[in-house]
């Protein structure tokens, strides 16, 4: 549990010592225990990673072995050769780029409308945008199938980025981040003459560049790892995402696991980069009041 | 004429601005969302297997829902599955968050990255990273049992112990972010309520019991909904490790709908299984959110 | 040379077509095993070479997702690919409703019908009379051995009846080695052996799976894990060929495609498998082989072009050339009986010790029991793995009881 902590008092400005749970042993303890759950967590990709250096056979024998006997780069030209793995990069790219754009434009927009204005049937739009948080996804699949087809849309760039662009859960966030700015602000830029979306758009925006952040990160990460719907709206191999070509790398009737493994692992390394250069924004993020129900 | 107009846009900006914020993300929502939503509320009401005419059956789909044993056994497991995560993955990531909020702790930018990875990798990819770690035969995991003397488990081949695989794999992916939401939340609250409590003598579990807990409840609360919804909308890995087996033991209420529609080809069943979670994931949260008293903070 | 021979016959034969079809058309492939898509690229590549405008895309799906988007294609009345493959278990879910959403080809095939073998050809994926696909596989399934390991255990091969195949295994299991790996999710060993008492459904379309020599198999499969333990439980996927490559046990039966697989992924074992038909009860109840799997390909009634569709289909599945290239890039025993009688057929294969499987094949390829389909496979099958299978094999029920629940859930759905 948490450690001792020294509280400053604000007004007599000395330190109030309170009693410690955990000492010397028990710090050591946690230590551990986290280090514990850090190797836990890594070890899967250790053992993808090592897969994709190993022949087919020498991930299925007996003893398992966690460094690969045989280093095969195998695996990586099967990968080059067999598929169009640059260009399915290059369509994640354009595809997460632009969806979270637009994402992230839709959701401070009306997030910062929920947030900041009383009018009527607010509070029922809210609670629309809540329920569509709950709603499962794969009830839409056929009418929203259907729906792209007659947009003729399938096989385009639109049919992954438009649909789920707009995203109530970000919407929500948006607001509790545009709660914390203070009206105030917004009323002083008022009475300098401003307009409402230059109110937006100079003064709540440049305030909101955490909650920007997570969202962005969020957005871009869905965008990335997306699934079940690339899969129903793209057929064209060279339109494919690079989660959904890893995907259809799989199946009964193929089982190349290394190479399966090497596309896994080439496209896990972008997001991990893009999360690792991001993360400190993203926890600044979080931590700054993102989820005040 | 001009002027007027301008006048009164002026004058009712405040009032028409909050539509015009709102509206872009609503024309989306009308279009992909709400058509959708409602075509397959429709298709509830039908009788549509396969391809061709379909016929109105009313309630009839609901009420063979309600009796019908397999799904059923779609909302035990997945109710199982959601107990895990707001009874082992939510208590797990308060502690991971009450460790990392620690001020003695070193290394805490590591930790905070480190249990985070798993959340921002696609779930296929970590489905495929898991076939190996729990394959009873070459898997990771009983290699690590065997090494310490104990004997094999059946992770995904046996009834009883499939639905635990998915929870620890669930524990593996969301604690980190679980613990994030946590973290945000005590880096919240506000220290001046330690200082009067630490001079009025209490100590670090008081605190913890009467600052820390009571003044986390709106994040906990937003945490266990969160694992509420995502636990009974769970598809990507039991899908892709045991296809919903062995004897249905990981069959959840997303997979029996995707399987009555897309392999049994009874789409408006689907439809109908599709509103029936709609209606659970809404009364628990309901509950959830009555229980925590959120309307009435809401309205002060 | 045979290829480029045969090209020019087509060539003078569909000239007329050419020139009426002088634009660029584009057909869409939709297909989800890996051996069957090799196979139908070369294919695709040769049938350019006589209608240099037709170009087939041929794509590669997850077995699962491919039917499944093929279905909701199918649903929508948009999207569909013009020519898709549909695995035999699969095709009970297109034929559901009062419509199908495939192409009839009984009128396009006509004569050569008798140049089929129906049963694995036609017969998989007729409904109504109406024939909506054509499958070049029989798939007559052979018992493969690790004849090396028999040979350790003073063995020469299984046996030719269950009883003698216990017994041998019984010594086999003393020098350390399975006889069999059984998955316990799966109904695919149980098919196989029951089959030869109807299997899944009788003819009529009833569920036949609870008769008495269903029972008598599940029986067999009881006995072979639990009673004589000299089978394992399977590991799946990938997995299964680390354990047979790992020697852990000696016998896979399996259908003619499945060589290919073994090929593939256990490739360190060549020369050390043999083949022989299947053991029969010493009762004489049962059959030396059975069908497994098969795949048929569709002409979809969103085809823009069907006739091109069929032209290609007909050069890949009713074509001696065509036959022959499945077989050697893919193992598929034909369904076209003219190329039965090529010699290019009966080449002797290194990975199976020598042996001949087409002449193997041949020879039990009449006595395959008949396949009957239904619109309700897929449940059907579904509900006797979660049911039977399963619980059977993991015993934590008795065969009565299992069958039981079966016969309940069955009535259900089918009601």
């Amino acid at each position: 549990m948490a450690a001792d902590q020294t509280v400053t008092a604000a007004k007599t400005g000395t330190p109030v010592k309170v009693r410690a749970l955990l000492t010397g042993a028990g710090r050591l303890l946690v230590l551990l225990l986290l280090l514990g759950g850090v190797f836990l967590t890594a070890v899967p990709y250790i053992y993808m990673v090592s897969a994709t250096f190993k022949p087919n056979t020498e991930i299925y024998s007996i003893p398992i072995t966690l460094w690969p006997r045989n280093v095969t780069y195998f695996n990586y030209q099967q990968l080059f050769s067999e598929f169009p793995f640059a260009r399915w990069y290059g369509n994640s790219v354009l595809v997460a780029s632009t969806r979270t754009l637009l994402s992230v434009f839709l959701s401070a927009l009306a997030g910062f409308g929920f947030a900041k204005y009383r009018f009527p049937g607010r509070n029922v739009l809210l609670i629309v945008l809540i329920a569509t948080v709950m709603l499962p996804f794969q009830v839409l699949l056929v009418p929203l199938f259907i729906e792209m087809v007659r947009f003729r849309w399938i096989d385009t760039y639109w049919a992954v980025i438009v649909p789920f662009a707009a995203n109530a859960f970000h919407i929500f966030l948006m607001r509790q981040y545009m709660l914390s700015v203070p009206d105030e602000l917004l009323d002083a830029a008022r009475i300098d003459g401003c307009s409402e979306f230059r109110i937006f758009a100079q003064v709540a925006l440049p305030l909101m560049k955490p909650g920007l952040a997570v969202i962005s990160i969020l957005a871009f990460v869905q965008s990335w790892n997306d699934f079940l719907w690339p899969l129903i709206v793209l057929n064209d191999i060279n339109m494919f995402t690079v989660n959904l070509g890893v995907a259809t790398m799989v199946g009964p009737y193929r089982i190349q696991y290394g190479t399966v493994m090497a596309g896994s692992f080439l496209s896990t390394l972008p997001i991990v980069i893009f999360f690792l250069t991001m993360q400190r924004q993203f926890i600044a993020g979080l931590t700054s009041g993102a989820i005040k129900l | 004429m001009l002027r007027n107009l301008r006048l009164s846009w002026d004058r009712n900006q405040r009032k028409i601005a909050p539509y015009l914020f709102v509206a872009p993300f609503f024309v989306l929502f009308a279009i992909f969302l709400a058509y959708p939503v409602i075509y397959s509320l429709v298709l509830s009401f039908y009788q549509a297997r396969g391809l061709g005419s379909r016929t109105f059956v009313g309630l009839e789909n609901y009420i063979e829902l309600f009796l019908d044993r397999r799904f059923h056994k779609a909302i035990i497991n997945t109710t199982y599955y959601a107990a895990g995560s707001v009874f082992l993955l939510s208590p797990l990531a308060l502690l991971l968050a009450l460790a990392l909020n620690a001020k003695w702790l070193k290394l805490k930018g590591l930790f905070r990255v480190a249990f985070f990875v798993p959340v921002i990798t696609s779930e296929v990819v970590v489905a495929l990273m898991f076939a190996l770690v729990f394959d009873q035969d070459f898997g990771l995991l009983n290699a690590g049992l065997r090494a310490i003397g104990l004997s094999a488990i059946p992770w995904l081949r046996s009834p009883a112990w499939a639905m635990p695989s998915i929870i620890l794999l669930g524990v593996w992916i969301w604690l980190g972010l679980n613990a994030l939401y946590f973290l945000a939340g005590l880096q919240n609250i506000d220290q001046e309520y330690y200082e009067a409590a630490a001079i009025d003598g209490a100590n670090q579990f008081q605190l913890f019991r009467y600052i820390t807990i009571p003044l986390l409840k709106p994040v906990i609360l937003f945490v266990v909904i969160q694992a509420i919804v995502g636990s009974y909308q769970l598809f990507t890995q039991p899908w892709v490790l045991t296809g919903g087996g062995p004897q249905d033991a990981t069959l959840t209420i997303t997979m029996y709908l995707y399987l009555q529609a897309f392999r049994f080809f009874n789409m408006g069943y689907a439809s109908a299984i599709g509103y029936a979670l709609v209606v659970i994931i809404l009364t628990l949260s309901l509950i959830q959110l009555v229980a925590f008293g959120t309307f009435r903070r809401e309205d002060a | 040379m045979k290829i480029a021979r045969a090209s020019i016959v087509w060539m003078l034969l569909l000239l007329a077509l050419c020139v009426n079809t002088a634009f660029a058309q584009t057909l869409e492939f939709w297909g989800f095993a890996d051996n069957r898509n090799k196979w139908y690229q070369a294919m695709a590549e040769e049938f350019k070479k006589i209608y240099p405008n037709v170009t087939i895309n041929i794509r590669s799906f997850p077995y699962e997702e491919m039917h499944n988007r093929l279905q909701a294609a199918l649903i929508a009345g948009f999207g569909a690919p013009d020519i898709a493959d549909v695995e035999i278990s699969r095709m009970g879910q297109f034929v559901k409703g009062d419509q199908v959403g495939f192409v009839p080809l009984n009128d396009l095939i006509g004569d050569e019908i008798n140049n089929l073998y129906t049963g694995a050809a036609t017969a998989p994926w007729t409904w109504q009379e109406n024939i909506y696909g054509i499958g070049n596989e029989l798939n007559a399934v052979l018992m493969f051995y690790r004849w090396d390991l028999y040979e350790n255990a003073g063995l020469e091969h299984p046996g030719t009846t269950w009883e003698e195949f216990i017994e041998n295994g019984k010594k086999l299991a003393a020098t350390g080695v399975k006889t069999l790996a059984i998955n316990d999710q799966g109904w695919e060993y149980w098919w196989i052996i029951a089959s030869a008492g109807n299997g899944f459904f009788d003819s009529q379309g009833a569920v036949a799976a609870d008769n008495e020599f269903g029972r008598k198999t599940l029986q067999l499969l009881y006995d072979l894990l639990h009673t004589h333990e000299i089978a394992m439980v399977a590991p799946l996927d990938a997995a299964y060929y680390g354990a047979m490559q790992a020697d852990a046990f000696a016998v896979h039966l399996g259908a003619p495609w499945y060589q290919g697989f073994m090929k593939d992924n256990a490739a360190s074992l060549a020369g050390k498998w043999k083949m022989m038909p299947l053991p029969v009860f010493a009762d004489g109840s049962g059959a030396p082989t059975a069908t497994h799997g098969g795949t048929g390909t569709v002409i979809t009634n969103q085809s823009r072009y069907p006739d091109i569709a069929w032209e290609f289909i007909k050069f890949a599945n009713l074509t001696v050339e065509g036959q022959i290239a499945a077989f050697n890039m893919a193992n598929l025993f034909p369904t076209y009986t003219p190329a039965w009688t090529d010699d290019r057929l009966y080449r002797t294969d290194d990975y199976f010790s020598g042996q001949r499987p087409a002449e193997i094949i041949s020879q039990v390829a009449p006595l395959i029991p008949p396949l009957n389909n239904s619109p309700y496979w897929p449940e059907v099958t579904d509900a006797f793995t979660r049911l039977v299978i399963t619980p059977v094999l993991q015993n934590t029920t008795t065969i009565d009881r299992a069958m039981q629940d079966f016969r309940r859930e069955v009535d259900r759905i089918m009601r």
